[in-house]
């Protein structure tokens, strides 16, 4: 069975110290809903919210109104038929649906191809000892992160966004700002610092 | 475990979508062994996550959702290219490599790839050199084998698959990365005991210091 309209509100109306980070638990759910029992509903919310999202890094990736909206399509149909690869463990459903966009974009507009770690390789080495336990909740880590990004200054925000949505090369950005390379690496070094630290503690 | 890394500038660039085709390749080769960058670069996509979250959406999709939202199983994605058969190359090399490889050369033998010889005890197989003028080559190198004193025309990386070599900047084994700028100059050497495998990328053809090295590559080809 899968999610009702009821269990969605019941989502949303979770205790008032979830609030913050009630939007990206439910997202995750929503994939997670649409992974295990193909529900439409979930979907359907899915599509709502990130759509006009994808459209919009796609334009900011330089591609035009048509062929974002073709690219998104395809995107939204590859969430549906991959969701069993989602692990709502290792990713939130942003980032999951951030790298199939990423990847859809370097295919079809740069017609180039991605290699990508295949999880199941017999030569995949894992950690000795698992990760720190200290990590937040998933939900406490997104709003943790979104919080920290709000609070960037302005010049490392920027190099931020012409680096992850704009999808430039340092020296790309480097160019397109008229600042040296290195001034780039040390702003964008500063703005993953801050984020990590506030990622991984309250 | 991989000691060695590619710098922050590659991870990014295969969080990001940047890095050309054989950049990624590599940093895939080396995520596989290496546990704390695929960590990194899963944070960088939650990074990335979080800012697709706060971008002004775009109006036109709208109504796009009206008509697609009916019926996501009736539209299919395309198949992925053909997947590589299995060959003597799968006991060395991690998946996304023997992918590329395979689409290059047509096969995942190591015996069958295109080696020509580059040194005393040192074969190279080249995969790719475009116009643009990236290459991209494999090296196969006996035990002892040494490696001209050589520069790089431009920025080199290197993942090793099997044995180890070493030069004046460390010891890089399997799953290690070596980041080798234009400027510095070096003379690998492999270590005893094991055939040293490894992938390099670069943009141009690395230049041999002495006159005598470059006649005799340039003799035989390069």
């Amino acid at each position: 069975m899968c999610l009702s309209h009821n269990s969605i509100n019941d989502l949303n109306t979770r205790g008032a110290e979830r609030e913050l980070h009630r939007d990206v638990e439910e997202r995750t759910v929503f994939l997670a809903q649409v992974k295990t029992r193909r529900c439409k509903a979930s979907y359907e919310r899915l599509y709502q919210y990130y759509a006009p999202r994808i459209c919009a890094f796609l334009r900011q990736k330089g591609a035009d109104e048509r062929i974002s909206q073709e690219i998104m399509q395809d995107v939204m149909t590859r969430v549906w038929h991959k969701a069993d690869q989602f692990d709502e463990k290792k990713s939130s459903a942003s980032a999951w649906i951030f790298a199939i966009a990423r990847n859809r974009f370097i295919d079809v507009i740069r017609q180039s191809k991605r290699s990508e770690v295949d999880p199941n390789d017999p030569l995949l080495a894992h950690r000795e000892e698992p990760a720190p336990d200290s990590r937040l909740q998933q939900g406490e880590r997104i709003s943790a992160l979104k919080a920290a990004i709000s609070e960037l200054p302005g010049d490392q925000a920027e190099v931020l966004q012409l680096v992850y949505l704009s999808g430039m090369t340092q020296q790309t950005a480097a160019d397109r700002l008229s600042i040296p390379l290195n001034t780039v690496k040390s702003r964008l070094r500063l703005a993953l610092e801050k984020l990590r630290r506030r990622m991984e503690y309250v | 475990m991989a000691q060695y890394h590619p710098d922050d500038e590659w991870l990014t660039g295969y969080a990001s979508g940047a890095v050309n085709e054989q950049t990624s390749v590599l940093v895939a080769t080396h995520l596989t062994y290496c546990p704390q960058c695929r960590e990194e670069v899963a944070r960088q996509e939650e990074i990335a996550g979080a800012m697709l979250d706060a971008l002004e959406p775009e109006d036109a999709a709208a109504e796009i959702c009206a008509r697609e939202i009916a019926a996501p199983a009736s539209r299919s994605v395309g198949a992925k290219g053909e997947a590589a058969p299995r060959g003597s190359f799968n006991a060395i090399a991690p998946a996304p490599l023997i992918q590329y490889v395979y689409e290059k050369t047509g096969t995942t033998d190591i015996d069958r790839l295109p080696w020509s010889f580059y040194g005393p005890g040192i074969e190279r197989a080249i995969l790719v050199e475009d116009k643009e003028g990236a290459i991209v080559r494999l090296f196969r190198a006996q035990p002892d084998a040494k490696f001209p004193d050589h520069e790089h025309g431009s920025d080199e990386l290197t993942v090793v698959l099997t044995g180890a070599y070493s030069d004046h900047t460390g010891r890089y084994a399997v799953g290690d990365v070596q980041c080798a700028p234009k400027e510095i100059s070096h003379r690998p050497v492999v270590e005893k005991g094991e055939i040293c495998i490894a992938l390099v990328v670069s943009e141009k053809p690395a230049v041999a210091k002495s006159f005598a090295v470059r006649m005799a590559q340039r003799i035989l080809g390069r």
